[in-house]
Parts: structure tokens; C-alpha cells; sequence
């Protein structure tokens, strides 16, 4: 276990160093001068008919006229040092707009991982363990829908309906800006509702897939046919023997899931003027803000490593063939 | 004493499937029984049926007694305390017969927990020496190991461990010898030998190794019982001509096999007549109808040769 641990402690942090670096080089190997995305282009053009040391002064100040290697130390140390600069959209840094949206993205993206992750697991033991019965005739067919549907086909759907047409809910955004205290925060969970039902139902029904074909396949295993023959109860059977078995997809997934906590839902964000980490990605890089994007990048890749340790160090406490080379 | 009384069993897919067809036999206290037959035969499917361990789409006709009591008829909870208590089962070694996640000694422990009232810790070291009269070799490791780290024959004879774990009365096996060399295959022979009082009711496609461990052997073909009869008697003067084919298919006897063909499909039995009539040597005219179990001294056997010679034909069918 201790050498596996460690293996794997290894490969994070230099996949980690990779991504870093790959990001780096990309963003460098891009066509084009990047003062052009850093000044804008028709900005660009005109500084470069008119006023050439001024771009020039630019290079100099963002240093893109130092040889390559410079540059990537210099990348790495801010890296390392958490300065990702300044965001070319509203001058501030980095850092202070990510921070800025990330606690709207969590305010939706834990809520959804723990009820989703909940609700499937349990739901989707129960049909798995026994199929075709009540339960798995009704929630099958709707999480099979929801599988195949768009979440922003059914988001705009339900905003329509709900929003719209009953107007139970705002149309959007993530408070109306009212009021301190209680107020504030019945406020918010109303604005919340809409967008955290939907994403709520999209992640159970995932869930609910998985665990549900994960604990019907067990439940044919042969070893399950030997927990019966000793004469262990149904109960100790699912608890003791299938249910070990059959976590270990879920928990997989689970943990994967768990990567993308930071990142947001780009389409839900979207449509229901949310500004979370997924909108902040999505308006940097349609706005060529190249920091902001690279940071967003950054955190989302960091976690997505992070998370595959965490689902790697998991299953290898629970199943003791993966720790064997 | 356990009585299989006219079991059938049945699978509807997109055809029925009859995987066994009216099998009938009684297992006395402390004998040993080997059902014999070849992959397909249904002599697996039957040995799950009898603990009801079959899949829900399966489908049953007939009885199962034990000591006269219907096992088919009890309720779950009845059900719970004959499993592994009086009659155990004792899986195919080949597959994940073993849960992957836990440890081998827990598992041959488990059933020491279930019926004994042993606590965990107690069952666990209980199962230490449960493997050390198998002789794996230090049993104290191999108990915390998992099963991955386990040969095939180190399995099997961990799941025997298992299965008499409880101190059963019976013990089903299922294919003990399957996929074991000769050698490994003798020590699994040497363990059922070692089952004593117990009675023991084993599945098998090996005749050699049915000869080693039974006294009697109920031949299956095509879901259906052919012959029954003392293992010494079948083994050397064979009645059916399946079992005859059988006998001298195997190495010591010349390894003469006829290869012209299979057991029928396990659809459209009805009106098929004897289902070895196209693979027998002595078929005749009458084989196109389906031949009782007739009874010859203390055998039973299922082909139309010895309807001169049975004093009473099993009716029944």
C-alpha cells in the first residue's frame, strides 16, 4: 500500500507539473504575436502603425521579449506563487475575480454533488437489487430521459415554465440584492432553487444508472451465490457482500465528480446568469482574456488530478488487487 | 436424508430452456452421490435449485425434502438456517466463487458466524484451523490473504473448508476437480474422503474422480437422468450406452471418442425420442419414442435394451 501510495502521490504532482508546463507552451506556440491578445487587435494594429515603442514598451513590461526559458522560470515561480497576474478584462487581478465567483460555483456545485450523489446511490441500490420491480419501473424510464436530454435543453424548458409562465422563481441571477441577514439568504436560496433542481436531477439520474447496473451485476456474481448458501439474511447479503463490490464504480465516479466542484456548469451558469467559475471561463475565453483563462484551466485540471489521487488512494484501500502491481 | 423428488427446472428465454427434467433420487444419510455429466447435462442448475440458489427466472416443478420436510416450501428464514447449517454448498472453484474485497479467512469463518453465534474475531481463528486440515500451508497468513493470492486448487479446498465450516450434514459440490491437474485433483479427492459421516452430494464431469469419492453415481444427459447405480457396478459393468461411450472415452481406457455429435439443444425436447439416439450404436425403432427409467436389480437406467430384463418401469414419465 505504501509504495502504491506513494506511485501514485508521484504521478499527481507530475502530471500537475506537465499540465503547467503544457499550457505554458501552448499559449506561446499560438499564431500571432501575444500582444495582440494582450492589447486587443484593432488596438494592436493601430499602436502598430502609429506608435511602435509603445507596443514595444508593452513587450517589455509583460516581458515577451526575454528568451523562452526565462520566461517559463518566471512562469513557474508565479505559478508557484499563486500570481497569475492581471485579467485583461477588468484590469483587477486574476486571483480576486476567481475568488469573486468561485463561492456562487460552490454554492451550487457541493449542494448538487452530496443530494445528487446521495440520492442516485441509494435510489439506484434499491432498483439494482431488485429489478423490474415498482421502484425500477418508474425511475428507470425518467433517468434514462434525463440521461438522453440536454440539461440546457430542459434548463431553458424549465426557466420558461417556472420562471416565466408561474413565475415562482426569478428569472435569473443570483440575488436580487436585497435586505442582510435572513432575508438575504431566503433570497438567494430562491434564486437558487431552479438552477439546483436541475442540476440536482441530472447528477441523480447519473448516479442512479451507475449504481443501479453496478449492483445488478453484482448481484449475479458468484460469490453472491455463495453469501446465499450460507444462509445469510438478504440484508447481509446487499450490506456485507454486494454492496463492497458494487461502490467501487460509484466511488470512482463520485471522486471525479468531486474534480469538477470548482469548475461550475458552463450551460446551467449560462442560462440562468449565474456568475460562477463557469461563466468567468466561458466570458474569458470568448473575451481572449488569457490569464483568467489559463487560471481557470489551471484550477480545473489541478482538481480533476487531485481528485483521480483521491479515487486512486480510495480503491486501493477498499480492493486489494489494485495495490498489487 | 435428502429426496429429490421429479425436479424440473426451466429457463424461459426467447425458447424455454429445460435444464433438467424430471430427476429423481434420494441421498442417504452419510452416502456419497456423484452426478455425472457433461457441460450442459443440467447437473449444475440442479444443485443449485435443491438450496433454491437458482436466478428468480428460473423455474421449478417437483420437491426437495430434507428429512421429509419440503426445503422448496419453507419461508426465507427457515430457508436461512439450513443453508451452510445442514446443507452446504460448495461453489466452482474457478470463478469469483470467493468475494474479491474480503479476507479468505473471514469468508470460510462466515458461516461459523451465522449458525454458531461466533463472534467475528472467534470465527476467523476458528477458520485458521478449518484450512490447516487442508493443509495449504501456513494457514495463519493464507487466512488474512485474499483470494486473488490464492491458486485455483488452494481455492477449492479453501471453499470445501467453507463449506463444512457450520458442520453441515450435506455438502453439495459443484465441479470440485474442474480445471485442476491430476495432482491437485487427487488432493481434492482425498479431502471429500476426509468428510466422514457426512453425506455428500457431488457434481462432476470427471468419472475418475466420481469413482474416488461416491458410492453411487446418477448419470444425467440432456437434462435427464440415464442411469443410476453403486459406483463399483457402474463403473465396471455399464448399463446405458451413454455411459458405456463415456467409460471409454477416457485416457486409461483408450480415449475413444466419438466426436459425430452433441447432446439436443435443450428446446424442442418434446417428441424427440431417446436423446441419444443419434450418437448410440444399438439404436433401434422403438428409440423414437422416449424410454422410462427402468429398474434392473438396484440400477436405473433409461434406454429401451433393458425393458426385457426390468421387472417395473418408473410410470411416472
Amino acid at each position: 500500500m505504501g509504495k502504491y501510495l506513494i506511485r501514485r502521490i508521484l504521478t499527481a504532482v507530475f502530471t500537475i507539473y506537465v499540465i503547467i508546463t503544457v499550457s505554458f507552451f501552448m499559449v506561446r506556440f499560438m499564431p500571432g504575436d501575444p500582444l495582440q491578445h494582450l492589447v486587443g487587435q484593432e488596438e494592436y494594429y493601430y499602436l502598430l502603425d502609429t506608435d511602435p515603442e509603445e507596443l514595444e514598451s508593452i513587450a517589455e513590461k509583460y516581458g515577451l521579449n526575454d528568451p523562452l526559458g526565462v520566461q517559463y522560470v518566471r512562469y513557474l515561480k508565479s505559478v508557484v506563487t499563486l500570481d497569475f497576474g492581471i485579467a485583461y478584462s477588468n484590469k483587477k487581478p486574476v486571483v480576486e475575480n476567481v475568488f469573486s465567483c468561485i463561492h456562487w460555483t460552490v454554492l451550487l456545485s457541493i449542494p448538487t454533488w452530496i443530494l445528487g450523489g446521495l440520492l442516485g446511490g441509494v435510489l439506484g441500490v434499491l432498483a439494482g437489487w431488485r429489478p423490474g420491480k415498482r421502484l425500477d419501473c418508474v425511475l428507470t424510464p425518467i433517468a434514462l430521459f434525463l440521461n438522453t436530454v440536454p440539461s440546457n435543453c430542459i434548463g431553458v424548458l424549465a426557466l420558461a415554465l417556472f420562471a416565466y409562465k408561474l413565475r415562482w422563481v426569478p428569472i435569473g441571477g443570483m440575488t436580487s440584492g436585497i435586505g442582510t441577514g435572513w432575508v438575504r439568504t431566503l433570497d438567494i436560496l430562491k434564486h437558487m432553487a431552479l438552477p439546483l433542481s436541475i442540476l440536482v436531477l441530472f447528477r441523480c439520474s447519473g448516479d442512479f444508472m451507475l449504481m443501479k447496473s453496478s449492483v445488478s451485476q453484482v448481484r449475479h456474481a458468484d460469490y453472491t451465490t455463495t453469501a446465499a448458501s450460507k444462509g445469510l439474511s438478504d440484508r447481509k447479503i446487499l450490506f456485507r457482500h454486494v454492496m463492497r463490490n458494487a461502490m467501487l464504480p460509484y466511488m470512482t465516479s463520485m471522486c471525479m465528480q468531486m474534480g469538477g466542484l470548482l469548475s461550475g456548469s458552463m450551460m446551467i451558469e449560462t442560462i440562468f446568469g449565474w456568475k460562477g467559475m463557469g461563466q468567468l471561463f466561458y466570458n474569458a475565453v470568448s473575451s481572449r482574456d488569457f490569464p483568467t483563462a489559463q487560471f481557470c484551466f489551471l484550477i480545473s485540471a489541478f482538481c480533476v488530478v487531485m481528485a483521480n489521487l483521491l479515487s486512486d488512494i480510495l480503491v486501493g484501500v477498499i480492493d486489494p488487487r489494485v495495490t498489487v502491481k | 436424508m435428502l429426496e429429490i423428488n421429479h425436479v424440473s427446472v426451466k429457463f424461459s428465454a426467447d425458447s424455454d430452456v429445460q435444464a433438467v427434467e424430471d430427476v429423481s433420487f434420494v441421498l442417504p444419510e452419510g452416502s456419497k452421490l456423484a452426478l455425472v455429466g457433461e457441460t450442459g447435462s443440467g447437473k449444475s442448475v440442479l444443485l443449485l435449485a435443491i438450496l433454491r440458489l437458482l436466478p428468480e427466472t428460473a423455474q421449478t416443478r417437483g420437491d426437495v425434502l430434507l428429512d421429509g420436510k419440503s426445503i422448496w416450501q419453507m419461508k426465507r428464514k427457515e430457508l436461512d438456517k439450513i443453508r451452510g447449517a445442514v446443507i452446504s454448498y460448495v461453489p466452482q472453484g474457478g470463478g469469483e466463487a470467493l468475494n474479491p474485497l474480503m479476507r479468505v479467512g473471514f469468508q470460510v469463518g462466515e458461516p461459523l458466524m451465522e449458525h454458531k453465534g461466533l463472534s467475528r474475531k472467534e470465527a476467523e481463528a476458528k477458520s485458521v484451523s478449518l484450512l490447516k486440515r487442508f493443509h495449504l500451508g501456513d494457514e495463519e497468513a493464507l487466512a488474512r490473504a485474499y483470494p486473488h493470492t490464492f491458486s485455483g486448487g488452494m481455492r477449492q479446498r479453501a471453499m470445501v473448508a467453507m463449506g463444512i465450516a457450520a458442520d453441515p450434514q450435506i455438502v453439495l459440490a459443484d465441479e470440485p476437480s474442474k480445471g485442476l491437474d491430476e495432482k491437485r485433483v487427487a488432493l481434492v479427492a482425498e479431502t471429500f474422503q476426509q468428510l466422514g459421516e457426512k453425506s455428500l452430494l457431488c457434481v462432476t464431469h470427471d468419472l475418475l474422480f466420481a469413482g474416488k469419492i461416491s458410492d453411487h453415481i446418477c448419470v444425467l444427459y440432456a437434462a435427464q437422468q440415464v442411469e443410476y447405480g453403486p459406483t463399483e457396478k457402474l463403473m465396471s459393468a455399464p448399463l446405458h450406452p451413454y455411459t458405456r461411450d463415456m467409460l471409454r472415452a477416457i485416457p486409461e481406457n483408450g480415449m475413444e471418442v466419438d466426436k459425430a455429435g452433441f447432446a439436443p439443444a435443450h428446446t424442442g425436447y418434446e417428441n424427440f425420442g431417446c436423446r441419444y439416439r443419434h450418437r448410440c450404436k444399438d439404436c433401434m425403432e422403438v428409440c423414437k419414442k422416449m424410454p422410462p427409467l427402468f429398474t434392473v436389480g438396484d440400477e436405473k437406467v433409461r434406454c429401451w435394451l433393458y425393458a426385457d430384463a426390468s421387472g417395473t418401469a418408473d410410470k411416472d414419465l
